[in-house]
């Protein structure tokens, strides 16, 4: 007969069991290459979502599209290793300054850069395990005018439970890379001074032409 | 005369732009054009400096300055109007056209570099759209399924490991290094088209000029797009220029396991730790 402490072994059983099946996780590379590749998914499904809507306003178009880059990028971390060495010469008060800025900064050029690929087909095709991180492949084809697809690589990291963008590569190049050496340039030129990168990235954020549709129109113009 | 002067460039080029680039570089020293080497007790400047391996910046930044204005007054403009009038088709065909030209050049490099997968597809797309192709004005091959590429003596000495050596900004050509400026002076002396057009210097400025302004046409938004937001235009293309080439001469693979080490740097890098500076 089912007694109490029979029924509360059976519970414990049951519990443990459950937990087990939710806990253990196949090896962490499994998990992290299905993660990592639903998340990029979802980004650029989410992105190409805002794009293609028409019955959103330009400025609500980017308001949304600068939304969801916000969620999806690693900004501190991206931010601080674009910094590289003069991260140790600057105050924290310009760091403060420079990171509040370089959110503003990152998504105009997130925006204006990847538009271009907004009306296309990206496929996720797999990832590659780099250290602790993670890169996510994929391709954009252009059936439409039947111009070779391009490879996109997507550096991810693996922060607080929730995937991030470090960084994108497309046609080889790694944009936070470029960024890097731009700002690393900009900061040795006035004497490792950091400021001078925080007035020229503040230069760059008031600037009208980075919008998605700005540039969607030179592009209509152009063909 | 216009004439003379281009015999000399080209006379030059090909007798060994290393004398050039040496006669460039003395002069760079002599006038000033070198970058200032930090001293052993800035270790942060200097690091700095190694990583960006460009050591006549001041002198490539002249360059670069001079040529930002040939692309500001007559090169973009023209591909501006180029893009804009032509339709097409025509455009198409001027880039199929000039890419057929290149394949001489391909062909031996493909072979030079060993892959023979690649030099097969190089001649068959050179059998097809010369003769259904019409002197290559139609690529009836990439459909086929032969798709284009192009190689050049500057890949094939990296293939072989020559390091690229210091950032070079050559006057017309941009962006480039030691090797792949030698690079392309031996294939200009192995390109068939040098000789042929030997004493037709208004033809070949010609034909120069058409394929710098097709090319010029492709890129004018991705590079407008660069320049407006980038803090350093010249730095931001250095960088450019170096990953794009890199990968280049990988032929397209992926090459991840030379990405910066991240799990070094903590918020705040570490100077302790250097990351792989990125050479190629």
């Amino acid at each position: 007969m089912i007694k109490g402490k029979n029924i509360s072994a059976l519970l414990s059983l049951g519990m443990l069991i459950a937990a087990s099946l939710f806990l253990s996780a196949p090896a962490r590379a499994e998990i992290s290459s299905q993660g990592a590749q639903d998340f990029v998914k979802s980004v650029t499904d989410r992105t190409l979502d805002v794009l293609r809507d028409k019955s959103l306003s330009p400025a609500k178009q980017d308001k949304q599209f600068s939304q969801i880059v916000r969620e999806s990028l690693a900004f501190k971390k991206v931010g601080m290793w674009a910094l590289g060495r003069y991260a140790k010469t600057a105050t924290p008060a310009q760091i403060q300054e420079y990171l509040e800025i370089l959110d503003e900064y990152i998504v105009r050029v997130y925006l204006s850069r990847l538009r271009s690929l907004s009306n296309e087909k990206i496929l996720v095709t797999g990832t590659q395990s780099v250290g602790n991180d993670i890169i996510v492949l994929s391709r954009v084809e252009f059936p439409a005018t039947g111009r070779p697809p391009v490879n996109i690589n997507w550096r991810l990291v693996y922060e607080n439970g929730a995937y991030k963008i470090f960084d994108v590569q497309a046609l080889g190049i790694w944009m936070a890379q470029e960024q890097r050496a731009a700002f690393a340039s900009v900061i040795s030129k006035n004497n490792n001074d950091v400021g001078a990168l925080i007035k020229v990235l503040r230069t760059k954020i008031t600037a009208p032409e980075a919008s998605v549709n700005a540039a969607n129109d030179v592009k209509k113009s152009a063909q | 005369m216009i004439r003379d002067r281009l015999h000399l460039f080209w006379a030059t080029l090909s007798r060994g732009a290393l004398n050039a680039i040496l006669v460039c570089m003395c002069g760079a020293v002599l006038l000033g054009g070198c970058a200032t080497r930090p001293p052993e007790s800035d270790p942060v400047a200097l690091a700095e400096y190694k990583e960006t391996n460009d050591p006549i910046e001041p002198l490539n930044r002249y360059f670069f300055a001079i040529n930002s204005l040939i692309d500001a007054f007559v090169l973009k403009p023209a591909a501006v109007l180029y893009d804009w009038s032509l339709p097409k088709p025509v455009k198409n065909s001027v880039r199929s056209f000039f890419n057929n030209l290149e394949t001489p050049v391909t062909l031996a490099n493909d072979i030079f570099q060993g892959e023979w997968g690649r030099a097969k597809t190089t001649t068959t797309r050179f059998a097809i759209n010369t003769t259904a192709g019409i002197g290559g004005l139609i690529d009836w091959a990439s459909p086929m399924g032969y798709p284009y590429h192009s190689e050049d003596f500057g890949q094939t000495l990296a293939v072989h490991g020559v390091g690229s050596g210091p950032y070079l900004y050559l006057p017309v050509l941009g962006p480039s290094n030691p090797r792949d400026g030698i690079g392309y002076a031996a294939d200009t002396m192995m390109n068939p088209m040098t000789y042929v057009l030997r004493g037709h210097d208004k033809v070949r400025f010609i034909l120069f000029t058409s394929n710098a302004i097709d090319r010029r046409s492709r890129a004018i938004e991705v590079l407008d797009e660069i320049e407006r937001s980038s803090v350093d235009y010249y730095a931001s293309l250095r960088s450019l220029s170096r990953q794009r080439r890199a990968d280049e001469i990988r032929n397209g693979k992926p090459d991840f396991e030379s990405l910066p080490d991240l799990s070094a740097s903590n918020y705040g890098s570490d100077d302790a730790v250097e990351e792989e500076p990125k050479k190629m």
